[in-house]
């Protein structure tokens, strides 16, 4: 049955291999559709970076945010668009589908650097056209230089926390907002499907009006409400030009069918986004065209749907009962909605010296389920139909999500279910129980707490107001740890990187350990925000983002671009990573050297120096004679919660310069096993260079109870000050969900993780590959549970043969 | 109270219904000779060697005053059991774990503590403990009090026993136990001597005693080649169980060959291997049960406590 371990997050930017056939029918449209996304090969397309680079050139004596509205412009009048035959959601991103477009004010300096390796990566792999090669190298990026945010941030990064950033081996990891834009929104689609541009416009030229051009920030706003009249009407004409396609293929057309579709999308394109949507369909198209609009303006990733079941329902009710629309036909649409999610694609950063890579995600997070504004539940037919969508389309994207509360009801548990045992990893869980009361001490107002959204993977945020730099920085706590036992000298470089704490000889008590982790701690918060803030300032001077802006609730109020902290809600939100790597070996410090004086120092000093080499006793001790996280047993688990509150409270200290706070996070994005190669060997047993706790969860090998010690244990940890998301995941043999029995027996889980309060947990399947690899180092996967005719047993203990018939099973199970 | 335990297991999804966790009291009064939980037999604690595990330092033989546990040629420990006085010292001293405790002495409060740290996981699958053993009625008494405290928190409680137990004690735990899962391992009197070791007739009369209260019953069978999986024993089986009335639901555990390498580790012989059976015998006998009125399921083979390695 089940192991809560720790490979990579499953939700990547790539489809999964060997996806199954899919078990409920799509139509034929969407199965053809569906299918051609994945057949096509990315590949990198120019003409964004082309005509925002000619647009800037043009540009150069006006206001950064103009021009970016400007340039914006041009690249939405300009770009090649199509509508794939078939099609009943249009809107493109690049030339081609699954294309990657190149935003060179944020990237010019990586995409010089990987220009010859994209097409040569293992993954993440992107055909580029030699004549795109020669145009982005000679005539696009070169523009660029000495202009992208990277190169002004880092001229002005101060001395000491420049050195911090340009460690070996560093323990903080910020680079995602530094060389490429934030993203991570949840943008206003709802206001644009009841007002639609038209209506936004209008409210920018009252706002407009009403400005008093003598007050000293007046100016500043009008530049503002231009750009923002800029994007609002390029964002029309997109749509129009799609009406025009959509026009010219309807009357070449010889199939009268597709003819009326196309006079039908042709309408539509007309009408929204400009005006207000009238019908389910509409609401859809309007919302493709916001959604692919916030992915033209910048490079930003996980720009999350939120709640579309909730703002999309009433449409979808409408037209049901007036009888404007089918059950089938809804579907249909939803359907191809979700192909289009897969869609798109950016070009991922993977420097080519990096040997290991975390991963990246589009992560476009759509949330079904909850509560109301008035914590009832607000599940309704379109949840269900989505879950549905899922099922017929089954691409990567989008990030699929369920939030669960007491009130959800079994039959949306259960369907939910269903989708889980896809083995897909979707949908992750949210727990509305944690969820809510931590964005409530954010100080976000109830009304905004109950109506939240999921950022990304795992980040909770207000909807459609909050500009959340959810994903800012990877923290690498148990780095900090090994510091703190090396008087802050690196263990891996010989060098003083972290302050000097006394040494480990001199620690009387397991309290002075911790008091050194503390001061390593606080070092290191204090320069990521230096880091973070230092990006921020120079995201706003050289990155305006007008279109999100214009979209995203308080940035027209208060006349100012989102990313000089107009939004609602401003958040920076860093990772701590390593938990139980962290809690683990404090344990077995605090009970081998303090408590049984099993192990001294120097002992414990010259194992770690030596990576364990010839110091294989003292690894099994630390191993097997201290307790661990994640047995739910409170000598380990409190450690875990302190080592959680030590990360959150000193990030919590700290403020942005968009006027919000620091809000910390406890999840790695599949960062675990890159980060895991800067710590040297640590107390808890753990060898150099080897991944880290993935998550919440706890270390490789050291659950040894089962799954519900590992809920009960992580359960310990403080969720609700870790308000920027955790991450739990959990495997699942697929036969043990199998079934009747088995999907209620998921279904108790799920009710069993809401009771804990936990914020997040999500499932997946083993496989037999894993089995296989369970086979050759069985030490490794000696906590792996799988079931043996009907009960559990670790996989490793029993013989060969019925290893090989469950590897067997398990590769035709579901 | 205390008794003595050798395994606490959690997440068990097949001892009952819901999620359940599982406690296994050490001491069986039976010899089955499949049994593929042999460290469940003794009634004290033993200590257990995985060579596997064994790196050969020594640490175990030093610190053995009883000079009972030394070094075969190749390295690897061997106990010498007379001599050795459980002082536990050589398992404190061995790092890997190649040197374990099988059987630990706890409190029924303790136990108790530990069954209810599943409690909300109990609550959502309507799940709850299942004493198992060895022979958990072995332990009366001590089963007695862990239920009594169960009782008190609400948890749903289960029994999976051999039936071969004085009267008095099933009596005495009738109120506190929801769910009897109950063995029957072979109809015929003789045979189950030769097999187990012990008379049925005990076990049978039980089952009547049970079955005439009222007490909801599940009846399992332990499913083994050669033994009781034949066309004319499940017949025999069913005969005897409508003659007894009352059960309504039967379970087959299908056997499979997984104990085996514990015999090793404990210094013991395992007597007879080949006992496994095919999916074709289970199918059968199933559809007969079934023919007979009877809920039948396959349940997979017997709990069977997991280690960590
Ligand atoms: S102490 Fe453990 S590892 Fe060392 S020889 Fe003894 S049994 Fe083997
Ligand atoms: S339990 Fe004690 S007597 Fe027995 S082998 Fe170990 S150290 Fe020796």
């Amino acid at each position: 049955m089940i192991v809560v371990k720790a490979d990579q997050m499953v939700p990547g930017s790539y489809m999964k291999e060997g996806m199954v056939a899919m078990t409920t029918t799509a139509s034929p449209r969407v199965t053809r559709l569906r299918n051609l996304m994945r057949e096509i090969q990315p590949g990198v397309c120019v003409e964004r970076a082309r005509l925002f680079t000619q647009s800037y050139r043009e540009t150069e004596a006006e206001p950064t945010v103009i021009r970016k509205a400007k340039a914006l412009a041009k690249v939405l009048n300009h770009m090649t668009i199509y509508i794939t035959d078939g099609e009943l959601i249009v809107g493109n991103l690049a030339s081609r589908p699954r294309w990657a477009p190149v935003f060179p004010e944020t990237a010019a300096v990586w995409v010089m650097e990987q220009l010859d390796t994209f097409e040569r990566r293992e993954k993440y792999r992107f055909e580029v056209p030699e004549e795109v090669k020669r145009e982005l190298r000679e005539e696009i990026l070169p523009y660029w230089r000495g202009k992208t945010v990277q190169e002004r941030a880092l001229a002005i990064l101060p001395p000491e926390t420049k050195e911090v950033f340009q460690q070996e081996y560093p323990v903080i990891s910020p680079t995602l907002y530094l060389r490429n834009s934030v993203g991570h929104l949840n943008v206003d689609y709802p206001k644009v499907l009841r007002v639609g541009f038209a209506g936004i416009c209008q409210e920018i030229e009252e706002r407009e009006k009403a400005l008093d051009l003598t007050e000293p920030n007046a100016l500043a706003k009008l530049q503002f409400y231009q750009a923002g009249k800029i994007v609002a009407k390029a964002a029309v004409d997109f749509a129009h030009r799609f009406a025009e396609e959509a026009r010219r293929q309807a009357e070449k057309t010889e199939d009268h069918k597709r003819r009326r579709e196309l006079e039908r999308i042709a309408e539509i394109c007309r009408w929204v986004p400009e005006h207000p949507a009238r019908t389910f369909h509409e609401a859809l198209q309007a919302f493709w065209f916001v959604h692919l609009l916030v992915h033209i303006e910048t490079d930003g990733l996980a720009e999350s749907p939120g709640r579309f079941d909730q703002y999309m329902y009433p449409y979808l009710a409408r037209d049901l009962d007036r009888g404007l629309i089918t059950e089938e036909e809804a579907q249909e649409l939803l359907d191809c909605l979700w192909v289009k999610f897969g869609e798109l694609i950016k070009l991922a950063d993977v420097p080519p010296a990096t040997k290991y890579f975390g991963g990246v995600t589009m992560s476009q997070n759509l949330i079904l389920g909850g509560v109301d504004k008035q914590g009832r539940d607000a599940t309704n037919k379109l949840s269900y139909m989505c879950l549905t969508a899922e099922k017929h389309v089954r691409l990567d994207q989008p990030a699929l999500s369920i939030r669960i509360h007491q009130g959800t009801p079994e039959e949306f548990l259960r369907a939910a279910a269903e989708v889980i045992r896809l083995g897909d990893g979707k949908p992750a869980i949210f727990n509305d129980e944690v969820i809510i009361p931590g964005l409530l001490s954010d100080g976000v107002s109830l009304e905004d707490a109950l109506d939240y959204v999921i950022i990304g993977c795992v980040e909770p945020a207000p909807p459609y107001n909050c500009n959340g730099w959810t994903n800012a920085a990877m923290f690498n706590m148990p780095k900090c740890l090994e510091l703190a036992l090396n008087q802050g000298v690196c263990r891996l470089s010989g060098k003083q990187v972290g302050p000097a704490t006394p040494p480990p000889e001199a620690m009387s008590s397991i309290d002075d350990v911790i008091a050194a982790y503390r001061t390593q701690i606080a070092y290191f918060v204090r320069h990521m925000v230096i880091m973070l803030n230092t990006w921020d300032i120079v995201q706003a001077e050289v990155n305006p983002t007008p279109f999100a802006s214009i979209v995203t609730d308080g940035c027209i109020e208060n006349g100012l671009d989102m990313t000089l902290g107009s939004a609602k809600y401003n958040f920076t939100g860093p990772q701590g990573i390593g938990l139980a790597d962290v809690a683990d070996s404090l344990a077995a410090i605090k009970r081998l050297i303090y408590e049984d004086k099993a192990l001294t120092w120097d002992r414990l000093k010259a194992a770690l120096d030596n990576n364990f080499q010839g110091y294989e006793l003292v690894r099994h001790q630390l191993l097997n004679k201290a307790p661990k996280y994640g047995n739910d047993d409170d000598y380990a688990d409190d450690l875990a919660r302190l080592v959680g509150e030590i990360y959150c409270q000193e990030v919590k200290k700290y403020k942005n310069p968009r006027g919000g706070v620091y809000r910390p996070g406890l999840y790695p994005v599949a960062s675990n096993v890159p980060l895991g190669r800067v710590v040297g060997a640590l107390p808890s047993g753990r060898l150099a260079g080897t991944p880290l706790a993935d998550g919440i969860s706890p270390c490789h090998g050291s659950d040894r109870l089962g799954p519900t010690a590992v809920l009960k244990s992580v359960s310990k940890v403080p969720h609700v000050l870790a308000t920027n998301g955790t991450l739990l995941n959990l495997k699942l043999q697929a036969d043990t969900i199998a079934g009747e029995e088995g999907l209620q027996r998921l279904c108790n889980f799920i009710r069993a993780f809401c009771s804990l309060k936990l914020n997040h947990i999500q499932f997946n399947t083993v496989s037999a590959e894993t089995l296989r690899k369970a086979q050759a180092n069985p030490h490794e996967y000696r906590n792996l549970l799988v079931r043996v005719a009907g009960y559990s047993a670790f996989f490793v203990e029993i013989n060969r043969d019925l290893q090989d018939d469950i590897i067997d099973r398990t590769e035709h199970a579901l | 109270m205390r008794g003595l335990v050798f395994n606490i297991q959690r997440f068990s999804l097949h001892d009952g219904p819901g999620v359940r966790t599982v406690v296994f009291l050490k001491g069986c009064p039976l010899r089955c000779r499949w049994c593929s939980n042999p460290e469940s037999q003794v009634h004290q604690p033993e200590i257990m060697y995985l060579e596997r595990r064994c790196l050969r330092c020594g640490a175990c033989s030093a610190v053995c005053s009883a000079q009972a546990i030394v070094s075969a040629e190749d390295g690897t420990r061997v106990i010498n059991r007379e001599a050795c006085t459980l002082c536990g010292r050589c398992v404190e001293a061995c790092m890997p774990e190649a040197l374990r405790w099988s059987g630990e002495e706890k409190s029924a409060e303790e136990v108790a503590m530990a069954i209810e740290a599943d409690e909300v996981v109990y609550r959502t699958s309507g799940g709850g403990v299942t004493f198992s053993g060895g022979e958990p009625l072995e332990q009366a008494e001590f089963v007695y009090e862990i239920a009594s405290i169960c009782r008190r928190k609400g948890i749903h409680t289960a029994i999976e026993t051999s039936g071969y137990a004085e009267q008095g004690k099933i009596a005495a735990l009738i109120p506190l136990i929801d769910l009897w899962l109950f063995d029957v391992k072979h109809p015929d009197n003789e045979k189950h001597r030769y097999y187990t070791g012990v008379d049925n007739e005990p076990i049978i009369a039980n089952l009547r005693y049970l079955s005439r209260l009222g007490v909801p019953v599940v009846v399992r069978i332990p499913f083994i080649g050669g033994v009781n999986a034949d066309q004319e024993t499940v017949a025999e089986t069913i005969e005897l169980l409508r003659s007894i009335g009352g059960v309504r639901e039967v379970h087959l555990l299908p056997y499979h060959e997984l104990g085996v390498g514990k015999y090793g580790q404990l210094g013991r012989t395992y007597r007879a291997p080949g006992y496994s059976v095919t999916a074709e015998d289970v199918d059968e006998a199933l559809e007969k049960f079934r023919a007979a009125g009877f809920v039948a399921r396959n349940d997979g083979i017997k709990p069977r406590p997991r280690q960590a390695d």
